[in-house]
């Protein structure tokens, strides 16, 4: 009796230490993170000065850091929070190639549109349904619609659930809202989930 | 030789797509159609065109300042026509008559009306 009570307390113990042991490798990890990002804003700013001394870095990577603690409060723009790995690099790159894609390809179809006759046009305001979006994964997507095919943010509705997009071809709905709902939806949450 | 080549193709390509944002502006029939040409047409044209000056001084610097001014413009430029097509379509400008939908008509009356009563409300003794 007394031994099964004895392994129970130890199993609770380790339980408890391994617990710990991860709040504590979580908090380093974020305050290396805060110090990775504030190095990567500061090279940034370096470069936006055009100059790349020691001390563009040091006074960027002060104002970095600044920002960051601005962003920490608030979890949608709390970057430091978001883990930089390979898979993460390699979903961005995908996402970037995709959308470099979409923008030639958005751009092609506008010369058409705007050399061609008018009545190709057969324009509309089409309302997608969202699935549940952070404030930032919001903000991508409607500037991501904007920059591609045919298509255009008007508004976003009051419960957050439908975006309203301006598009050039409206003649097949369901199509858009399949584009955007697998196309940009599922890649910009890939990114920052 | 072949930097000389990029930076004369992307000069074109983005010129070119600056003169297509300005044919669509003069040629579209609402607001909301002319605001799509200048909004992906004239970003694309910019960024060829910063691009082009990258492939001109071919050193470090200048060329991440481009990707940065490409970045930020990418960035930004949505959000303007945005706001452009968000305040049109709020004053009530109408679409052309080719256009063939609007879902967010039901949606926008809604607002609008719930201002209203709001108002009327507060306008009443």
């Amino acid at each position: 009796m007394t031994t099964r009570k004895q392994r129970r307390a130890q199993r609770e113990r380790q339980r408890a230490e391994r617990q710990r042991q991860r709040t504590e490798r979580e908090n380093t990890g974020r305050v290396v993170a805060f110090f990775v990002w504030s190095a990567v804003l500061g090279v940034i700013w370096a470069i936006t000065l055009g100059v790349l001394t020691g001390t563009n870095l040091l006074i960027g990577s002060v104002v970095g850091f600044a920002v960051l603690i601005i962003g920490w409060r608030d979890r949608s723009t709390d970057f430091a929070a978001s883990r930089i790995g390979i898979r993460k690099l390699a979903t961005l790159t995908g996402f970037l190639a995709y959308f470099v894609w979409a923008l030639l390809l958005s751009n092609l179809r506008m010369a058409l549109y705007a050399i061609g006759p008018r009545s190709l046009l057969r324009p509309g305001i089409v309302g997608v349904p969202l699935g549940d979006m952070t404030d930032v994964e919001l903000t991508s997507l409607a500037n991501t619609i904007t920059l591609t095919p045919g298509t255009l943010t008007v508004d976003i509705s009051s419960d957050r659930r439908t975006i309203y997009v301006h598009v050039m071809d409206a003649r097949d709905p369901e199509r858009i809202r399949h584009e955007i709902k697998h196309g940009f939806e599922r890649r910009i949450k890939d990114i920052f989930r | 030789m072949l930097p000389e080549i990029l930076e004369k193709t992307s000069l074109v390509i983005g010129v070119g797509f600056c003169l297509l944002a300005g044919i669509g502006i003069v040629r579209m029939p609402d607001v909301y159609t002319r605001n799509q040409a200048s909004a992906k047409a004239g970003t694309l044209g910019v960024a060829f065109v910063i691009a082009a000056v990258a492939f001109r001084f071919q050193d470090p610097i200048t060329t991440l300042e481009s990707l940065l001014i490409i970045l930020f413009l990418f960035l930004t430029a949505p959000i303007a026509s945005h706001l452009i097509t968000r305040a049109a379509y709020n004053l009530g400008v109408p679409q052309a008559d080719a256009a063939i939908v609007d879902d967010m008509r039901p949606d926008h009356t809604a607002r609008t009306h719930t201002t209203d009563d709001q108002s009327d409300r507060a306008d009443s003794p």
